[in-house]
Parts: structure tokens; sequence; C-alpha cells
């Protein structure tokens, strides 16, 4: 897949722009982890909205797909602390 | 409402993704015969197998059954609807299947193989590492090149001058 990926954080409000309706993706994979890591947390939370600028209709097949990957030990719930 | 049930058995097939996480001690030759065995009672109600992928052996993130391990195996399968129950209690039931996980697919999906040692950390972390080991070394060389330039950029203007000189004077004799 040559699609790019980034969060949006640094761009000002008026030009985000949902990632995945610019590479008009209608089916987003579970399996896809390199797409699902841009929109994971440092401590493996979905990322809210508000940072990744993604539109509500791919945030929720988004939502399903990381949750998938999750119940599959994809990735995981929570981060491994040692000690 | 028996003519119900008829219909539903005759029309419904959907395409189903089927992934499942075996036992990481199984061997090679007994992880095909449990595979075998899921594949024979898919077909024998009538399903078509239209996708297989192995993965093979792939950490997990956190423990299920006990074992840090699972050998990851992907299924595309075309089934009547009304045989999906059986099929994840016979998944369930099986010793060797640590989980399973089975989703209906949306009109039109293709199958595409992702390459899994992209998604790794470590490697990043020793690359990033050692690159700062050669910016560190490129900061030393530089300034040695820099000592010699400023040297060199001192002795051009000089011959330059000279040269100058020569040629002026020269031309004012002329003229």
């Amino acid at each position: 897949m040559g699609v790019i990926f980034s969060t949006n954080q640094k761009h000002p409000l008026g030009k985000r722009r949902c990632a995945f309706c610019t590479n008009q993706m209608d089916y987003i994979d579970y399996k896809d982890l390199r797409t699902l890591r841009y929109f994971i947390d440092g401590f493996r939370r979905i990322k809210p909205r508000y940072y990744t600028g993604v539109c509500l209709k791919h945030q929720k097949k988004l939502s399903e797909a990381i949750k998938r990957s999750r119940e599959m030990a994809l990735v995981p719930f929570v981060n491994k602390f040692k000690g | 409402m028996p003519k119900k049930t008829a219909a539903s058995e005759a029309s419904a097939m959907n395409m189903y993704e089927v992934m499942l996480i075996l036992n990481p001690d199984l061997r090679d030759p007994e992880v095909k015969k449990k595979l075998k065995e899921i594949v024979d009672t898919v077909e024998k109600v009538g399903g078509k197998v239209t996708q297989e992928d192995i993965w093979g052996k792939r950490e997990l993130s956190y423990r299920i059954k006990l074992q840090n391990e699972g050998i990851y195996v992907v299924y595309n399968f075309e089934l009547p609807s009304s045989f999906l129950p059986e099929l994840k209690q016979n998944l369930r039931i099986e010793k060797d299947i640590l989980r399973s996980m089975i989703i209906k697919l949306p009109h039109g999906y293709t199958y595409t193989k992702f390459d899994m040692t992209m998604e790794e950390k470590p490697k990043r972390e020793k690359e990033s590492y050692s690159q700062k080991k050669n910016v560190s070394i490129k900061h030393n060389s530089p300034i040695v090149h820099s000592k010699k330039k400023e040297e060199t950029e001192v002795k051009e203007p000089k011959n330059l001058d000279k040269k100058l000189n020569e040629i002026l004077g020269g031309s004012d004799l002329k003229l």
C-alpha cells in the first residue's frame, strides 16, 4: 500500500482532511497494522477525532477495526509494564 | 413458520473471513491436519474456500491460554449463513485453537497481504540510534574540513589580488 497516513495535528482546523476520505477507503482492514498504528496512542488508546481529523463515518469503522485487532492479539489493549 | 426457515437455508450465501490462532507447539503436519478438517467441514455444507493465508508464528501482544506466541491463519470462505453457529462452536471446542474470529466481509472485498515485519518497533529504534552515531561522527569531520577550506579561501583572494594588480598595472603601462 503506497498510501501515506499522517495525523493532522499540526495543521490548523480549517486545513484538516480525513485521511480515509482522501484515499477513498470504504473498508478499514483490521489486519492492516501499518495504518492502524497512526491512530493509536502511546498508551495504546484510540486517538480521538480532534487530534487526527478523521471524519465521523470513518472513525466508527476505524474503532471497529482496532477493536477487532485487539481481540486477535495483534494490538495490545494496554501497554506492557515491566517490573 | 416452516417456509421462512427453508428459504433462508437455500438463499443466503455470504463471504466470511475466519482468523484462527493455533497453538505454537504444533508441528507443520499437525497444523495441516487441523486445517484440512476445518476445510472439509466447510466443503461438506457447500461452502467454498476462496483464500488461504498462513502467516506462521507471531508474538501475541498479550497472553492467551498461557501462550506468548501463536500460529496465525486466515481463511476467506463463501458460506451459507445457516452454517455459522455450527462453525463457531466447532472452532470453540477444539483444544489447539487459542482464539478464533468470524467476520462478514463487505461486497467487492479483495484480500491483500500485509507485511507484518514493517510493524515491529525495536528495529526502528536501532536505526535511529545508528543514525545518531553517524551524525556524531560527521560532526567531527566537517570541523577539520572547514579549517582547510578557510585556509584555501584565504589563499585564493591573495592570489587574485596579485593577479589583478599585475593585470591592472600592465594594462596601465600599455595604455
